[in-house]
C-alpha cells in the first residue's frame, strides 16, 4: 500500500547540484507543493525556477527522482491517503479536495499507485486499524516501530 | 538482498526543537508529522533532494520508552556520543557559511580530506553529523 517504489527515485538521481540551482528547484517544488490543488503549468512552475521548461523538467527529475509531474501527483495522492484514512469524507469530495476534476481519474491514477481503489484502501485501512480517529497514524508507521516504541493506543 | 534504506531513526529530547531545527535550519521537509492518543507522535523528516529516505525524530521518552533507558539516551545525546550519519552538500564551505549564520552550531569547520571537503555540525539534541562534499 505505498505509493511509488524508493529506487524509483535513486535510479533517476544523478549528481549534486551547485546550491544556487538546488535552491531555485527547492523554490519552485515547494511552491508545486503548496498549490497542488490547483492547475500549474509546467512553464509556470519553470518560472519559479527561473529556467526554461525543457531545462527545468529534466533538472526537477534528476535532482529529485521524479518529473514535477509525478511529485504534483505523489503529493495529491498522499493527502488523499490521509484525508481516506482520517475521517469518513466521500471519496468525490477528496478527489475534488486533492485538485483533480474527475473521480474517474483521480481513481485510476490512486489505483495504479496505490495498487487499491480509494474505497477499498479506506475498507482495508478500517480494518486494520479499527477505524477512523487517533489510530490511523498507524498506516505509516512499521510494525517493528509499532512494537518497540508506540505501546497500547 | 538489501538494495536500499527507507528509514532511520535519530533520538531527540524535544520533537518540536528538532522539527524546527531539521526544517528551518536545515531545509529539510516534514514527510509526517501526526500524534495519537497515548502521547506517541510520529515525526518523520527528510533532505528534499531524497524524497525516499525518512529520519524519524524520536523523542527519547516515548511512551514505551522504559524511564532508565530514557535517561541513558539522554545522557548519551548531551555527552555527544550519538552520531546520525553523513549528509552531503555540493559545496561545504558555503553550505557551513550559510548554516552558520542560521546559529547551526559545527564542531569542526570545514576541512580538505581525502575524500571531499567536510565539516562536523551537531543538531539541537546532540547528534552529530558530518557534512560532506564528496570529491567529482
Amino acid at each position: 500500500m505505498r505509493s511509488r517504489p524508493a529506487q524509483d527515485f535513486a535510479a533517476r538521481r544523478s549528481r549534486l547540484f551547485d546550491s544556487v540551482t538546488f535552491a531555485r528547484l527547492c523554490r519552485a517544488r515547494d511552491y508545486l507543493g503548496v498549490r497542488y490543488r490547483d492547475r500549474i503549468t509546467l512553464e509556470h512552475a519553470a518560472s519559479q525556477a527561473c529556467l526554461s521548461p525543457f531545462h527545468f523538467n529534466r533538472v526537477f527529475t534528476q535532482a529529485f527522482g521524479e518529473t514535477p509531474h509525478e511529485f504534483v501527483t505523489r503529493v495529491r495522492i498522499e493527502e488523499a491517503k490521509k484525508l481516506l484514512l482520517a475521517d469518513n469524507h466521500r471519496v468525490t469530495d477528496i478527489c475534488f479536495e486533492v485538485g483533480y476534476e474527475s473521480l474517474g481519474s483521480f481513481s485510476t491514477r490512486f489505483s495504479s499507485l496505490i495498487g487499491l481503489s480509494p474505497a477499498r484502501f479506506r475498507r482495508e485501512s478500517r480494518r486494520l486499524f479499527g477505524g477512523f480517529g487517533t489510530r490511523w497514524p498507524l498506516y505509516y508507521i512499521p510494525a517493528c516501530y509499532q512494537q518497540f516504541f508506540v505501546g497500547p493506543v | 538482498m538489501i538494495q536500499r534504506l527507507s528509514h532511520t531513526t535519530i533520538y531527540v529530547l524535544d520533537q518540536d526543537a528538532a522539527r524546527d531545527f531539521y526544517v528551518n535550519k536545515l531545509g529539510f521537509e516534514v514527510r509526517m508529522d501526526a500524534s495519537m492518543d497515548n502521547g506517541f507522535r510520529w515525526l518523520t523528516v527528510g533532505p528534499k533532494g531524497q524524497p525516499d529516505l525518512q529520519l524519524i525524530l524520536m523523542k527519547v521518552d516515548g511512551p514505551n520508552m522504559q524511564p532508565d533507558v530514557a535517561a541513558t539516551l539522554r545522557d548519551l545525546l548531551t555527552r555527544g556520543k550519538l552520531g546520525g550519519g553523513v549528509l552531503q552538500t555540493s559545496d561545504c564551505r558555503k553550505t557551513y557559511e550559510e548554516l552558520k549564520a542560521k546559529g547551526v552550531e559545527f564542531l569542526s569547520p570545514p576541512k580538505e580530506q581525502f575524500y571531499g571537503v567536510e565539516a562536523l555540525v551537531k543538531d539541537n539534541s546532540g547528534n552529530w553529523f558530518s557534512l560532506t562534499e564528496p570529491k567529482n
